[in-house]
């Protein structure tokens, strides 16, 4: 647990002499609250010149809080931060000029131009507004720069033709030049946050981009990497912290803690029963069989589902879990495989084929897909039922009223308003209304996107005791999804997917969430 | 009882109501402060002038619901008029010239449709580009002139009165009425409100997105080519160069209905309140001795504040 065992942990370094030791960046007792909810209680982090530092944690355990209040986008209720040993003040208002530069998932690249002129855009393309744009210094600058880390993109192509990678590395780069880069060498006070940035990256990519970071930390700067991936961790980091509900749990040189260590530090929590059982009966016949499905990330992927069954499906970010329910609904087309559903070959070419068929998703994105702000409860939930109450005279008003109200009553939403715009409603219970639209269907095959993301304990609790009376009944459910302790508790077995293949089928008697985190990080 | 007319004002309130009361309020003072206006055939010549106007803004709705704009509908109308004029005028029986140009108003909205809904173009381009083309149609094929005679039948057809209104007017009540109809009673109506709001929602519903807003688009187009009928046969004439001159005020009665009777949404009874308030003000200005531009700047102050005033409506529901 102690940091002091990580000193002489950036071992790498080459001849850029960084400072090692040095505390490039630190905070203590950082605490920040979101209306009752206690997102950071108590976050320490110490980062030092010279080294790639790992911090980890599962979704929602405060690390996006910590960035966004170094960047200036939070301001912290207590707590404390220096810089390079001078005091830090926060919320950090100006977080380039200071030397902190975060390299976001997305990156943030326009892709219909040019790499120099992506890369030109931070900097005002070095003239003022009207002025002319100096393209030859703009070029020289970042040329020396790309010579003094040791990687070439050519600047002139457009950023939607480069690799993950190179995206990456031009999100680097121009975070570089942000901080004042200039190619020069000397050691840079610099701190560069990157959020996640092998996510979407296949290994040989990732292998790359970590290459990348050691560079970057060998001009004397450190650098944060954000990952959920242990093995990269691993691989390339100095030292590593672990947030857990908003505190710091875990601290120290990534060489003295083995991987153990690092996922009970991380799970840690308690398990509360918040979770319904899956049915107890044993499932019945296959009613969803999928074959050798080829579509996005997934390749030649199998899985089958029975009737009473709660199958979940997991695994990083990117890995093709996402693809299986845009595939279901019948939003995007597989490009080749079979689906099956009760035996028989489902063609899914829109999604009222889906529907059709009795196969309803409930989509991952509520805001996105799910339903409409601006229309009413009712208006949402009755949309794929609406000729359910058409006459010659026009919708019947009452039949439908009645109708919703009872699909809305059996998800328990609160208040029972179905005449109020969506947008009046709190997150758990839009996504209460969102699942009323879909179990009116009475699905043969539920299948279920992130179920729960955004929605508070209780309501969770609610929607997951219809997903469980749905199964019992003898509905087939896929839950898809990130949050590893619900499918432990809620799933007969789960399905990790890595690469869009199956690297593991864990039945319930093996389930745990050391396990699955295991299973997914390999 | 009490609680009846809280539900009815529930949904969106008295601000339902807060244009038509506008429009009530404006009347009274105008019959009230300029002694011109007490006379039936003021309002009757008024209501009836702007009928053309009206139908057109009822057929703007139908593409405005679904999410996009047809802007070519004011040329789609002089087009089908120049048409079919030109065809009469060679001596083409009309039961030939009024199908025809009902062809030339699917055709139009076909294209549009097959631009915005198949290729993705945006909307407000492609129908700007149909615009463009349709006057230089017009000029083309009436030879950049004024074209009269008209057949009595289509007169008759449009300038007759039933109860002492002509019937141009009521062919505009009655659109008004089919169109309140399938959008507040049909699924369709409501399946054009979310193709409009959430595109990806609806289609995951089941909802035909794409058929739905090509529907649209050839729908515009067609009536469009009937307003050219009615166009026709309530001047007489054609004149090509017109179009211009019914782009905005339709599209600035459709905006302004948004902020009545269903607040927040393109709805047919709202556009026909919106553009009833319009024209009382304008003609209450002229009377009093304003000069023509001023219709113009009415207009084009009426469609900014409406835009402005249905953004604030939605946001102000979006809190609640």
């Amino acid at each position: 647990m102690s940091g002091d065992a990580a000193l002489g942990g950036s071992g790498a370094s080459s001849g850029l002499a960084a400072p090692s030791g040095t505390v490039a960046l630190r905070v203590e007792g950082l605490e920040k609250s979101f209306g009752g909810v206690r997102a950071l209680r108590g976050v320490d982090l110490e980062v030092r010149a010279g080294e790639v530092h790992a911090l980890l944690g599962q979704n929602g355990c405060g690390k996006s809080t910590l960035v966004k209040i170094l960047t200036g986008v939070h301001a912290p209720d207590a707590g404390t931060a220096s810089f390079f040993g001078e005091e830090l003040a926060l919320p950090v208002t100006d977080p380039a000029g200071f030397g902190i530069a975060v390299i976001h998932q997305d990156i943030g690249l326009a892709d219909t131009m040019t790499v120099l002129e992506n890369l030109g855009v931070t900097g005002g393309y070095g003239a003022r507004l009207l002025g002319p744009v100096r393209n030859s210094r703009q070029r020289a600058l970042f040329t020396r720069l790309m010579e003094s880390i040791g990687f070439v993109v050519p600047l002139d192509v457009l950023v939607a033709e480069l690799s993950p990678a190179e995206r990456a590395m031009v999100g680097i780069l121009r975070a570089m030049a942000q901080l004042g880069h200039d190619g020069s060498g000397g050691p840079g006070r610099h701190v560069f946050i990157l959020d996640e940035p092998t996510a979407a990256l296949g290994r040989e990519d990732s292998e790359r981009l970590l290459a990348l970071m050691r560079t970057v930390a060998d001009t004397g700067a450190a650098v944060v990497f954000i990952s959920h991936r242990l093995n990269e961790v691993q691989e390339a980091c100095d030292r590593l912290t672990v947030l857990r509900d908003g505190a710091t749990v875990l601290t120290g040189a990534v060489a003295d803690i083995d991987r153990h260590a690092i996922i009970a530090s991380m799970l840690g929590r308690e398990l509360d029963e918040f979770f319904p059982e899956p049915p107890s009966a044993d499932p019945r016949e296959v009613r969803l069989r999928l074959r050798e499905l080829d579509g996005g990330v997934l390749r030649r992927f199998d899985l089958e589902v029975r009737a009473g069954e709660i199958v979940g499906l997991t695994g990083l970010a990117g890995m093709g879990q996402d693809e299986v329910p845009e595939i279901l609904s019948g939003a995007h087309r597989a490009d080749s495989g079979r689906i099956e559903v009760d035996g028989r070959v489902l063609e899914l070419r829109e999604p009222q084929d889906a529907i059709g068929a009795g196969v309803v998703v409930v989509p991952g994105n509520r805001l996105r897909d799910g339903c409409w702000v601006a229309a009413t409860a009712e208006e949402n939930v009755t949309l794929p039922v609406l000729r359910r109450f058409s006459s010659a005279f026009g919708l019947r008003s009452r039949a439908e009223r009645s109708a919703s109200r009872a699909s809305l009553e059996g998800v328990g939403l609160r208040p029972l308003a179905p005449e109020r715009p969506m947008s009046s409603f709190s997150g758990g219970n839009q996504q209460k209304v969102v699942f009323a639209k879909w179990l009116q269907l009475d699905p043969g095959v539920l299948v279920l996107h992130e179920p729960t993301q955004g929605v508070d304990a209780g309501a969770a609790k609610e929607l997951l005791d219809q997903v469980v009376a749905r199964a019992e009944a003898g509905a087939a459910v896929l839950v898809i999804s990130g949050d590893h302790e619900q499918l432990v508790e809620i799933c007969h077995r789960v399905v990790v997917l890595g690469d869009g293949t199956t690297l593991a089928d864990i039945p319930r008697a093996r389930l745990s969430e050391q396990a699955l985190l295991a299973a997914s990080s390999q | 009882m009490r609680s009846t007319f809280k539900n009815f004002l529930g949904t969106g309130g008295a601000q339902r109501f807060a244009l038509l009361g506008i429009l009530v309020l404006i009347l009274l003072l105008c019959l009230i402060a300029i002694p011109e206006f007490r006379s039936w055939r003021l309002i009757a010549s008024m209501i009836n002038s702007q009928s053309i106007i009206l139908l057109l803004a009822l057929v703007a709705t139908i593409v405005l619901r679904t999410g996009g704009f047809d802007l070519s509908i004011s040329q789609t109308m002089v087009g089908s008029a120049a048409l079919t004029i030109v065809l009469i005028k060679a001596d083409v029986p009309l039961a030939v010239a009024i199908p025809l140009a009902i062809v030339l108003g699917a055709a139009v909205g076909a294209l549009n449709g097959l631009l915005v809904v198949g290729i993705g173009v945006d909307s407000f381009v492609t129908t700007l580009g149909s615009y463009s083309a349709l006057a230089g149609f017009a000029y083309l094929v009436t030879n950049s002139s004024i074209v009269a005679g008209v057949p009595p039948e289509l007169v008759n057809a449009v300038r007759s009165e039933v109860l002492g209104i002509p019937l141009v007017t009521w062919y505009a009540w009655i659109l008004a009425l089919v169109l309140w109809f399938v959008y507040q009673r049909t699924p369709l109506g409501r399946y054009m409100l979310f193709v409009g709001g959430n595109p990806d929602a609806a289609r995951l519903a089941g909802v035909r997105v794409k058929a739905v807003r090509f529907g649209a688009y050839l729908a515009s187009g067609v009536l469009s080519a009937l307003v050219g009928l009615i166009f026709l046969g309530y001047f007489g004439a054609v004149d090509p160069g017109v179009g211009g001159q019914y782009m905005l005020q339709p599209l600035a009665a459709a905006f302004l209905g948004t902020t009545a009777i269903v607040i927040g949404r393109f709805n047919a009874i709202g556009t026909v309140v919106a553009l009833y308030l319009l024209i009382v003000g304008i003609t209450g200005l002229q009377v009093l001795g304003a000069q023509t531009w001023v219709t113009n700047v009415f207009y084009g102050v009426a469609l900014m504040v409406a835009v402005a005033a249905s953004k604030l409506a939605g946001r102000k529901r979006a809190l609640r």
